[in-house]
């Protein structure tokens, strides 16, 4: 799920991803607009939708709290 | 009816609406900022001498202190709220004597120990990057700002917009010079949105109406967050672009998806206060070429070498602090773009990029931006990047890094130069190309050139 994550967030404009799972994605350049980017890419690749009281900083702080907000909203489950 | 002393005694439309601070939001009634003007003279007392630092938060109470300090006559500093502290450090040595008051108006720090060196008439200090990356303190007098609004208003048809929505930083020429002043003064109202991110729930809301203003990487976003959506975003009559250039590409695609609207591209510098030219969808060539033509009462020129110059009432009183940077700017009364770029008769002016950027390859004069527009017009390409490096034959290597799609990729090297023959002489075709999926840029849509330049061991070459 890391890596499809890091995909996201590459297609979002983030050059280079981290690897590390707890690496602060604002120090990658994740600012306001490529939030909205990710947001886009992230629920295309799970196919969940976020929503706009989910889109915190704290939720969006590293490749691992992502994984958990996304594992929260149903992604990667089985069909 | 009010009349703000701002902007001459110009009536205000009253409009009876609550202040709400939603979570996201915050609607801004003019009327309210009026009477918090008025509170904010009653805290302000006596100043001390020198620049008051105020941090350009995203609600009334600083819109409020803002506009007391410029009704007072006493000048002011503006700093990005999120400005870490040795960012503020740098920017506040530029300043001479400066102090700052909290919230209630009281003071919190004065530092006094240098004389006094700002010019008599400044009223606003902005900062802005020179060419070396050290900040400038912009100064601005009164009379700039009043000329810059009085000009913005004509050329963005404020009169005709019946509310707007604003994300971008306070901090910043665009969004307080540009788009809250002159809402102030013809009593648009305003939405104010801490992050950008949260234009969705505007858009979920089927609220997203009137002009909208960013950088053309907002307008990006926004066409990819309004994708098949496209009843969601008809109510936005006015969207607005400047801050860095906008391509005919971009243009055409925002006109698809709002076709209600109309469109404004705009250029300007901090150091003009900012707006210098416009231009709107109204004029036929938008679609074709071309910046804008000249706002207010600039008049424009080319030196030799072909930089913009301008010259007119909003061009700024001098950096703060340093005199030979502002003798370099300003010369003979004409401020220097730093910009090369060409006039049409009509008074059309097309930016070229940077003056700086200027390269000489194989004996010809060539901009980077002529390379990057002939690789935007090729189908397939969504954005692009050129890079200069030194070589020792031709004089330059031209490097292009593109944003495209798969099956010009698959095209590879030779699609691409073919597709180039018939835009470029052979000297100008890019040495080597580079995909990315994105081009490094900062808040204001402006390209982190460095940042590329460290990309390239990374970047996939098109072979």
């Amino acid at each position: 799920m890391l890596d499809r994550i890091r995909n996201s967030l590459r297609k979002a404009g983030m050059n280079p991803a981290p690897d590390s799972p707890d690496a602060l994605l604002a120090d990658y350049g994740l600012d306001s607009l490529m939030t909205a980017m990710a947001i886009l890419e992230l629920q295309d690749e799970f196919g969940v939708k976020i929503p706009q009281k989910a889109v915190t900083p704290e939720n969006f702080e590293s490749l691992s709290s992502l994984a958990a907000l996304l594992g929260s909203l149903g992604a990667g489950k089985p069909e | 009816m009010i009349c703000s002393p701002f902007v001459g005694a110009k009536d205000l439309r009253a409009r009876a609406l609550t202040l709400r601070s939603e979570r996201f939001a915050t609607e801004l009634c003019w009327q309210e900022i009026l009477d918090g003007i008025a509170t904010e003279k009653q805290k302000l007392g006596k100043l001390p001498p020198g620049i008051a630092v105020l941090r350009a938060e995203c609600d009334a109470v600083f819109l409020s202190r803002f506009l007391a300090f410029l009704e007072l006559g006493k000048p002011a500093a503006i700093f990005a709220p999120d400005c870490t502290p040795q960012e503020f450090q740098v920017r506040r040595q530029l300043l001479g004597p400066a102090f700052e008051l909290d919230r209630d108006g009281q003071l919190t720090w004065e530092d006094l120990s240098q004389p006094v060196r700002h010019h008599p008439e400044t009223a606003v200090v902005l900062f802005t990057s020179g060419s070396t990356g050290a900040p400038k303190a912009v100064q601005l007098s009164r009379r700039n700002i009043e000329a810059n609004t009085r000009a913005v208003i004509r050329s963005l048809d404020f009169d005709r917009a019946t509310e707007q929505t604003l994300f971008l930083p306070l901090s910043y020429s665009y969004g307080l010079l540009g788009q809250v002043l002159p809402a102030f003064a013809t009593g648009v109202p305003s939405l104010l949105l801490e992050r950008f991110i949260d234009v969705r729930e505007l858009l979920d809301a089927g609220e997203a109406r009137g002009m909208w203003s960013g950088v053309p990487s907002h307008w990006e976003a926004l066409l990819r967050l309004t994708r098949g959506q496209d009843g969601k975003c008809q109510g936005i009559t006015h969207v607005v672009s400047a801050g860095a250039p906008m391509s005919v590409d971009l243009r055409k695609r925002l006109r698809e998806r709002f076709p209600r609207a109309t469109l404004y591209n705009n250029y300007g510098l901090t150091e003009a206060s900012p707006r210098v030219l416009s231009f709107s969808s109204r004029d036929p060539a938008f679609f074709v070429e071309g910046v804008g033509y000249p706002v207010g009462d600039f008049s424009v020129k080319l030196t030799p070498e072909g930089e913009l110059c301008v010259q007119g009432s909003q061009v700024m009183l001098g950096y703060l602090g340093d005199a030979p940077g502002t003798a370099e700017k300003i010369r003979d009364g004409w401020l220097h773009s730093g910009d090369g770029a060409t006039l049409a008769a009509n008074g059309l002016v097309t930016i070229h990029g940077r003056k700086d950027e200027l390269f000489n390859i194989g004996g010809e004069r060539t901009s980077p931006h002529e390379i990057a527009a002939a690789l935007r017009d090729v189908p397939g390409v969504e954005d692009v990047a050129i890079l200069i490096e030194d070589d020792p034959l031709y004089g330059a290597k031209i490097l292009a890094f593109v944003v495209c799609g798969d099956s010009l990729a698959a095209s590879g090297r030779a699609g691409l130069q073919a597709a180039l023959a018939s835009r470029l002489s052979p000297l100008k075709l890019p040495r080597e190309y580079f995909r990315l999926t994105r081009l490094p840029r900062g808040a204001n849509g402006k390209l982190l050139r460095a940042e590329l330049a460290a990309l390239k061991g990374s970047a996939t070459r098109i072979t």
